[in-house]
């Protein structure tokens, strides 16, 4: 058999050369589907500037964003935690808790520290409902983060910037983050449907900028 | 362009080279259809068809807690029992002088023929008798579904599936039955969901609002994964299956799967839901209870479809505790007739729908299922219709499961009209008196003859949870 799997291999090989880049759902079926826009390239770059970080002790793994906590940064980033608007950010993270993993003690079941697919897709459509809310209050000029007060979220010429950035990752954002958000604005933008109004098409980039950071760094504790 | 001589491999050459060509594919990083592409230009569609089959069953576990069991008793009833019921003797069987003995079984197996499913042929159930009663009614009970000491037979189960072929949401609990899974080496994490939450798993606020456009929804899912690598702890081996995670969720938040497996009209015809909503669900809970099991199987089925899922842990009956059921006899048979026509319409479903992990074929010929409860009641003693009684003789158990073909069928082990309880011998498939104090050995042969027939009849995968004597005498 040994002579026979060579080829086999080099076939393998020569597909694996073809997807060795980033892939996408298809979206070419849908009828307002544009072109997919080609992936960040610099998105694996690694920052030059940031601080080698060595491990002394155990490593410890990605545990979950407790329910709680995922509260608290919704809070802390101006999200208004009513739950009785309809269609909020609020809402979803009160109807979903069972979803998020909230301990349920009447059950004995204490919350997860590993979180599950269902939980952290229940997370990223809270923070999808938070980002329209954030925008939002942004463009009107009333978003008040208790974490960063008197930060602004997008700058005069509609740019994200760093501060605003660090405010919803809670961490210091770097250059790369900024780059990467700025393209995933115009890629948004670009594909927008030619008779969609460009504030609106701005409106939603700047929302998905806001969701994908947000979804990214609040992933683990 | 195929090559004779991959195409002509039999035996261990034969399957040496399918593993080999997977594990090269996933070293490559290529998926699944490409490899399988691959394979059926070189070698030939016979092989990639092989290959294309995952090596398990998709399962279902149906979980009769708070005394649901009972119910799936007047399906599939203890066969001396049945054929000696009268309309007065007081024994647990609806259709006292009309048992039927099924055909084709390897142990005797009876038919309530106004109620019992898989009448018309096909595959039929196997019953185990082995396990003990829980002390007290629990909705998510785990005696009768245990396949080694500490290792839950639905979480080995769930582990063998995971290891074979991942799924977006490998295993679903329903409450308030989820925690019956157990433990065991491998398990995915269960995600667990009330009944009404079952479809909203797959239903985001995010695909019906900022994500609703396609291209939207893709710019999200690549640019999150962009941000995600940007983390300082990306790349390190130990937060790699909770980034996977984080990936996985960032696809499925712009999805939107609900349209997708919400039952259809035409599957509710073919579980006989229009009779059982005509019926007014009002007036009484077993209604909902029926309703809610179709309505969850139709959900399991259809994300099994879609490759979304491979196990559900759905309650069945959970809580409805029929000790008066004999009092009401009319309402009692026509709710064990609807019990029947679901399962009957279950496996109907499944057999029109194609399997996504097995090209050509229906997942009808790769589904599993199990049915176990707490405390199943004494098929000899409804008191005239006053009350079923809970007790068991010898408080005996017992696990149903529907092996597809691959495990023998009929009961093994089973409850006579004089009281007397035989369990059986696992190696030989033969009777032998029940103990009462220690039903270990025959509850895990039960179970483990279920991860046989989910894992296609591989032996060495059954091993890995299941450390006890040959279960030859259950499996074909």
């Amino acid at each position: 058999m040994d002579r026979l799997i060579i080829p086999f291999t080099l076939t393998l090989a020569a597909l694996a050369g073809c997807t060795s880049a980033p892939t996408r759902p298809p979206t070419t079926d849908a009828p307002d589907a544009a072109p997919a826009p080609s992936p960040p390239a610099f998105a694996q770059d690694a920052d030059a500037s940031a601080p080698t970080v060595t491990a002394l002790g155990p490593q410890h793994g990605c545990t979950k964003i407790r329910t709680a906590a995922l509260g608290a940064i919704l809070r802390s980033v101006g999200v208004a935690m009513d739950a009785g608007v309809p269609g909020s950010a609020a809402q979803l993270y009160v109807t979903g808790a069972d979803a998020l993993g909230l301990a349920r003690y009447g059950e004995r079941t204490r919350e997860p520290l590993t979180g599950s697919t269902a939980g952290a897709e229940k997370r990223d459509d809270v923070f999808v409902l938070a980002s329209i809310e954030i925008q939002r209050a942004s463009k009107l000029g009333a978003w008040t983060a208790p974490a960063c007060p008197g930060t602004a979220l997008f700058d005069a010429a509609h740019e994200l910037t760093l501060d605003g950035a660090s405010c919803l990752m809670g961490k210091p954002a770097r250059a790369q983050h900024l780059a990467i958000a700025h393209e995933l604005v115009a890629d948004v933008i670009a594909a927008a449907d030619p008779a969609e109004a460009p504030a609106d098409a701005r409106d939603r980039a700047e929302r998905i900028v806001v969701a994908t950071l947000l979804s990214a760094a609040h992933g683990c504790e | 362009m195929t090559d004779d001589r991959l195409k002509n491999l039999r035996g261990h050459g034969r399957r040496d080279f399918l593993k080999w060509g997977a594990a090269v594919g996933a070293v490559l990083g290529l998926d699944r259809a490409r490899f399988l592409d691959a394979l059926n230009d070189s070698a030939g569609s016979a092989m990639a068809d092989v290959a294309a089959c995952a090596g398990t069953s998709k399962s279902v576990h149906l979980v009769a807690g708070s005394g649901g069991i009972p119910w799936f008793h007047l399906l599939w009833p203890h066969p001396e029992v049945a054929m000696a019921a009268t309309d007065s003797n007081g024994f647990a069987f609806l259709s006292p002088g009309r048992a039927a003995l099924a055909q084709g079984t390897d142990r005797p197996l009876v038919y309530d023929p106004d109620a019992s499913p898989f009448q018309g042929g096909g595959p039929q159930m196997s019953a185990f008798l082995g396990a003990a009663i829980e002390n007290v009614h629990v909705a998510a009970p785990r005696n009768a579904a245990t396949v080694g000491a500490g290792t839950g037979m639905i979480a080995a189960i769930a582990a063998m599936q995971f290891a074979d072929n991942p799924t977006l949401l490998p295993v679903i609990g329903v409450e308030p039955v989820a925690a019956a899974v157990g433990v065991a080496e491998g398990t995915p994490s269960v995600v667990t969901t009330s009944a009404d939450g079952l479809l909203g798993l797959f239903d985001s606020a995010a695909s019906r609002t900022l994500l609703k456009r396609p291209a939207d929804a893709a710019l999200y899912e690549a640019y999150q994964k962009a941000f995600l690598a940007l983390n300082a702890s990306a790349g390190r081996p130990k937060v790699a299956a909770a980034y996977q995670t984080e990936k996985v969720a960032a696809h499925l938040v712009g999805q939107n799967f609900a349209a997708k497996l919400a039952p259809t009209t035409d599957q509710e015809a073919l579980y006989g839901l229009p009779d059982l909503l005509a019926n007014g669900m009002d007036a009484d809970p077993d209604h909902a209870r029926l309703v809610g099991l179709a309505r969850q199987l139709m959900v399991a089925v259809n994300a099994f479809g879609l490759g979304l899922s491979s196990t559900f842990i759905l309650p069945a009956m959970n809580g409805s505790d029929p000790h008066g059921a004999f009092g009401r006899l009319g309402a009692t048979r026509s709710k064990a007739a609807s019990l029947g026509k679901i399962v009957d319409g279950f496996l109907a479903h499944a057999r029109k729908t194609p399997d996504p992990a097995c090209s050509g074929k229906s997942l009808g010929e790769s589904i599993v299922f199990t049915v176990h409860g707490d405390i199943p009641k004494d098929p000899m003693d409804t008191t005239g219709g006053q009350d079923w009684k809970d007790q068991t003789p010898a408080d005996s158990n017992w696990l149903y499961v529907y092996g597809n073909g691959r495990l023998k069928t009929g009961w093994f082990g089973g409850i006579r009209p004089s009281g007397e309880v035989s369990s059986f011998d696992p190696t030989s498939g033969a009777a032998v008196p029940f103990k009462k104090d220690s039903p270990k050995s025959t509850t895990e042969a039960s179970a483990a003859a279920a991860l046989y027939a989910v894992a296609k009849g591989n032996t060495a995968k059954v091993a890995q949870y299941y450390k006890g004597p040959s279960i030859a005498g259950l499996v074909k």
